[in-house]
């Protein structure tokens, strides 16, 4: 059917096949092109006579022919057809032409190929397209990719800031630690310059007004430097208190007793304004503490109690038998167990939360200039926590404050004190003792040997553990052992004792030491027969000790 | 007995070196052991187009090796063929298309032809844009005592273009 004016049919088909928008190829039965269309002949840029009688193949790239070989020609005469296959094609120019390419083969009644019809598409901007997605694609794949690096990563780089942190805080800790140690040593020089220039200038003026032979006068410049030196003594006791290096001598002790008996001294220290109310509680565990450390430390917090109360108020003290489980000894910082508390409530100002938790830090003081060390909780920390207890601050502002120590329990009874009453007379030996005196200071030595001959015992000295020990493993008589632990020649004087036990099991040993040595005497528990004092000593407390020991049978 | 084409020849030629207990006989279809030619030898190619196919092939992922997929499929009345069209072709992974292809046009195995101790027959067609005659001419002086059998086809695929002509030669072989 036709309308008029309508093309005949041959020019339309004509029309249709020359210019449609596609190329198309005829492939005779020798594999040769029997015909194009012009569209392809424009795409490509050969005419039909040129293109007329040539193969496929060599219309192609490299590329384009590895591929036509090994697939698309396999494929078109497995399956007699392909579809939408890409390769490019050569142009005449030189260029290269991508295209989509559909191929079927037409059969004849025999199956064999009469023709192949190849369709082409140009790929040129669907190729473009396809360049612009495959960038966009791999961008997409970086981009994923490194945001799975940057997950795997997070980790270990948080990891390695936090460390960063920690190294920096601990650098911060170290140099604050450092600045404390350069204001203990400022602070120490200057106190102990003091100190020596007593004790020095009133030695100094001995030697004068003996030269003169004003020996009256001696009196009062033996006076100042024995105040001077115990000055020096309490300070560096102080100080060994709040670094925990002081030597403890930690008893079996009442603390009710205690307390009842610095009741007085704690009355008469703070004045008629502050009351003293004291709470003690019956059946009071007793505490392995060291006595007199402990009167300090309830004197101290007396002290503090009362300067926290300038308008007057009062003070409790009480004292308390305490179970620590679990939970309450981890808050605590304490293994679970029985103790006993001994605490100090005052009705003062109180004190603020950053004051409570710098309040055992050394040198922190809330006290006015001049008037306070800054030691003195720090101290009591110190010794608290190096007898086996703890310190707690319990504080309401404008309400007062109470401080607690918890002590371990001592299993078995309190000793009752021995009155220890200072003899001026030294006690004299009876039956001919002899003590061995080891001390690398000669000093030391010849003080302790001038006290030992007044005393009537004979001595023997060694300035080393090795001379120290050939004496004891001789079999020279030996009532008395007192040795420095600090000692040169090889072993400590712990180390030296107890070699000596070995031969003399019952032998009476005396530690004279400085602090460091804690570990080696025990940190006070001490086998039976051995004793330890603390230098400096009072020379009668040592002659004291030394007629105990050997008085003993 | 081995039978291997293209680029499975050669593959063939370098596993009977290694066991050559194994392998009496080689029959290699279109073998190289070399695609770019190199001095007095033809390979077919030069190192360029070679390059040119890598690039390619690089560029062009979308291309031939994903469209291959569902002409493949597209056989549903014939099964068969899909599966052996399926097992044909790289037809999942445009990359390991990529490096087979540079592993097989890169590679130059022509230093392991000596010592092939198995009956080779060479079948070469006429016209091979991929292995021309020259390559075959070459692996027939290169392996001693190897056969060459022209096949009057065009193509790379002689068992598809002509498989009469290669069942012949190869029977005439065998026998």
């Amino acid at each position: 059917m036709s309308l008029p004016g309508a093309l005949p049919e041959t020019d339309d088909l004509e029309d249709l096949f020359e210019n449609a928008p596609c190329g198309y190829l005829s492939i005779g039965s020798s594999g040769r092109i029997t015909r194009v269309n012009r569209t392809f002949s424009t795409w490509i840029g050969y005419g039909a006579e040129y293109l007329v009688g040539r193969r496929v193949l060599d219309l192609l790239t490299v590329p384009g022919k590895i591929f036509y070989e090994t697939q698309f020609a396999p494929l078109l005469r497995m399956q007699g057809h392909f579809d939408e296959v890409a390769f490019d094609l050569r142009r005449a120019d030189g260029g290269v032409l991508p295209v989509l390419a559909n191929a079927v083969a037409r059969m004849d009644e025999k199956g064999q190929v009469r023709f192949i019809r190849i369709t082409v598409f140009n790929a040129s901007k669907r190729r473009r397209y396809e360049s612009e997605i495959l960038e966009a694609r791999r961008a997409a794949d970086r981009a994923s990719a490194d945001l799975r690096d940057l997950n795997a990563t997070l980790e270990a780089r948080v990891a390695d800031g936090i460390t960063e942190r920690l190294k920096i805080e601990e650098a911060l800790r170290q140099s604050q630690k450092m600045e404390a140690v350069g204001q203990l040593t400022g602070g120490l020089a200057h106190d102990f310059n003091n100190l020596l220039a007593g004790t020095s200038g009133s030695l100094e003026l001995m030697q004068t007004r003996m030269g003169q032979g004003r020996l009256t006068e001696l009196d009062r410049y033996i006076n100042a430097a024995q105040g001077a030196a115990r000055r020096a003594a309490a300070l560096t006791h102080r100080l060994l208190a709040f670094s925990r290096r002081q030597t403890l001598d930690p008893k079996p002790t009442d603390v009710n007793r205690l307390v009842g008996g610095m009741e007085d001294l704690v009355r008469r220290t703070v004045g008629p304004s502050v009351a003293i109310e004291v709470v003690g509680t019956a059946g009071l565990w007793p505490a392995l503490v060291d006595p007199p450390q402990l009167e300090n430390a309830l004197l101290n917090l007396c002290i503090n109690a009362r300067d926290a109360m300038p308008d007057g108020g009062r003070i409790t003290i009480e004292t308390a038998n305490k179970w620590m489980d679990e939970r309450a000894a981890a808050e605590r910082d304490l293994a679970p167990g029985q103790y006993l508390s001994l605490c100090v409530t005052d009705t003062g100002s109180g004190m603020r939360r950053e004051v409570i938790e710098k309040a055992f830090e050394p040198f922190f003081t809330t006290k006015p200039t001049g008037q306070g060390t800054g030691l003195g909780l720090s101290m009591i920390h110190g010794f608290v926590r190096q007898s086996g207890g703890q310190v707690r601050i319990y504080s309401e502002i404008d309400q007062g404050t109470t401080v607690c120590l918890y002590l371990p329990r001592h299993q078995g009874d309190a000793e009752v004190d021995a009155a220890a009453t200072a003899a001026v007379e030294y006690p004299r030996a009876e039956r001919g003792e002899t003590v061995l005196i080891v001390d690398d200071e000669p000093t030391v030595r010849m003080l302790v040997t001038e006290i030992l001959e007044d005393m009537g015992y004979g001595a023997i000295e060694a300035s080393d553990s090795a001379s120290g020990l050939k004496v004891l493993m001789s079999d020279v008589r030996i009532d008395l052992l007192v040795t420095d632990v600090g000692l040169p020649g090889g072993m400590n004087g712990r180390q030296m004792a107890d070699a000596a036990r070995a031969s003399r099991p019952d032998l009476k040993v005396l530690f004279i030491t400085g602090y460091a040595e804690n570990a080696a005497v025990g940190h006070g528990h001490l086998a039976p027969g051995m004793r330890v004092l603390t230098k400096p000593f009072p020379m009668d407390a040592l002659a004291a000790r030394i007629k105990e020991m050997t008085a003993v049978p | 007995m081995f039978v291997g084409h293209s680029v499975s020849a050669m593959v063939g030629v370098l596993a009977s070196k290694s066991a050559p207990e194994l392998f009496s006989d080689l029959v290699l279809v279109a073998p190289s052991p070399c695609y770019i030619d190199d001095g007095d030898y033809v390979g077919g190619f030069k190192r360029e187009e070679i390059h040119e196919l890598l690039d390619f092939l690089d560029s062009n992922p979308m291309g031939w090796s994903q469209t291959m997929a569902p002409v493949i499929m597209a056989n549903p009345d014939r099964p068969e063929l899909a599966e052996e069209l399926a097992n044909s072709f790289c037809r999942t992974d445009p990359g390991i298309a990529k490096a087979f292809a540079r592993t097989t046009f890169l590679t130059d195995s022509r230093g392991d032809l000596d010592g092939i101790e198995a009956r080779c027959l060479i079948l070469q067609c006429r016209e091979d844009v991929i292995a021309p005659r020259a390559v075959g001419e070459y692996l027939h002086r290169t392996l001693p005592g190897s056969e060459l059998v022209v096949i009057d086809a065009e193509g790379h695929c002689p068992n598809l273009s002509a498989p009469d002509a290669t069942v012949a030669a190869i029977e005439a072989f065998i026998r």
